[in-house]
């Protein structure tokens, strides 16, 4: 008999739980639209995502600066080896000047 | 947990009478006998035209389910069953009904496998152990704004949405949604400053490179002719060798020749 009741008692709520469902889903989902609209309307994302994209794009220039940057330094020893030879023969051309001096005597 | 299980299967049968309107394997008198249990899946749950297929699985589980899993063969449940079982956790109260024998099952083990079950069951342990579904238990419990819809649903809506002020909520969320503009604006325009200043730096870097490179060019051709001191000082060398040498070969050219027709000795002038 107590489970007739509880029966017949659960059959009563089945209706009014159901509702009860749907209010809280009606509820759930408007909150969910105005959390949606908070975000939107902020445009947050927006900004982050078109700066982020202007960023990556920069990634090219970054890989052009490294790679100017290494050939710099290959430039950079290649300017020390000229150096170094511009000096020897500025020496030598004292050492031709004392030969044609020599060689008038 | 066991007699829940048992009492499920007469209640199968049941379901897919009232599912497809077919003749089903189930005893009909128990239709009639629990009247509720027909109604336990509640009226959300389907209808027989969106889900045809259930009444095949429903009233005839899957070949290999018994030998997968040799507890369901004790507890006489199937694979199929227990997803429509899980809806229907309330149902722990009812009396004792006839149980499943399971000697069904094993004639169908005999048969070839050509279904693969993958994955076994859920089984719910507890009575939902879920995260969420605990949280929503443990919510406080409170009174709805228009107390008057707790015994008539739906009466007098626009009244009390009058007395409703939606002024609050909507500063509330005007002010979180210009707080997030203000923190999203600040971190992008950090990064187009950020991408400003690696454009800034690509371009002095290219510019630079341009200034080595055209010294290096310079300095190339620089060095080229410096390096021609080298070449010029060893000619040097050799036009003063020469020279000495035709000297002394004029001296001794001079001296071999008869004494009358010596030149004078050879001096070396400049200018």
């Amino acid at each position: 008999m107590a489970s007739a009741s509880s029966t017949s008692a659960r059959s009563l709520f089945a209706e009014s739980k159901s509702r009860l469902a749907d209010r809280v889903q009606v509820n759930v989902n408007n909150i969910a639209s105005v959390a949606r609209q908070i975000s939107r309307g902020s445009r947050a994302s927006e900004a982050v995502v078109h700066s982020a994209k202007a960023f990556c794009q920069q990634e090219q220039a970054v890989a052009n600066s490294e790679e100017n940057l290494k050939k710099m330094t290959l430039a950079v020893a290649h300017l020390g080896y000229q150096y170094e030879a511009i000096n020897k023969n500025c020496m030598l051309l004292e050492d031709v000047k004392e030969q044609v001096r020599a060689m008038q005597r | 947990m066991g007699n829940e299980h048992s009492n499920q299967q007469p209640g199968q049968p049941t379901r897919s009478k009232s599912l497809t309107r077919t003749g089903s394997k189930g005893p009909e008198p128990d239709l009639q006998d629990d009247p509720g249990r027909s109604a336990s899946p509640g009226p959300s749950v389907c209808s027989d035209s969106e889900l045809p297929y259930i009444s095949y699985t429903v009233s005839r589980p899957i070949g290999d389910s018994p030998k997968l899993q040799p507890k369901h063969l004790q507890r006489g449940k199937s694979a199929t069953s227990s997803p429509v079982r899980t809806r229907q956790p309330l149902l722990a109260a009812k009396s004792v009904q006839s149980r499943i024998r399971p000697a069904s099952f094993p004639n169908k083990t005999t048969k070839a496998h050509t279904i693969v079950v993958v994955k076994p069951a859920l089984e719910n342990n507890d009575l939902e152990a879920d995260e969420d579904q605990l949280r929503l238990r443990h919510t406080p419990m409170f009174l709805p704004i228009m107390r008057g819809t707790l015994n008539l649903p739906a009466a007098r809506d626009p009244e009390v949405l009058e007395r409703l002020d939606p002024g609050g909520l909507v500063a509330l969320g005007s002010r979180y949604q210009q707080y997030l503009a203000n923190c999203a604006d600040m971190v992008a325009a950090e990064q187009n400053q950020l991408t400003g200043r690696v454009k800034e730096i690509d371009s002095g870097l290219n510019r630079l490179m341009g200034n080595l490179s055209e010294r290096q060019k310079r300095f190339a051709k620089l060095a080229e002719k410096l390096s021609k001191v080298h070449e010029v000082s060893s000619q040097l060398n050799r036009c003063h060798s020469l020279l000495n040498h035709l000297i002394e070969s004029m001296e001794t050219l001079n001296n071999s020749l008869p004494i009358d027709d010596r030149l004078e000795p050879f001096v070396w002038t400049t200018g």
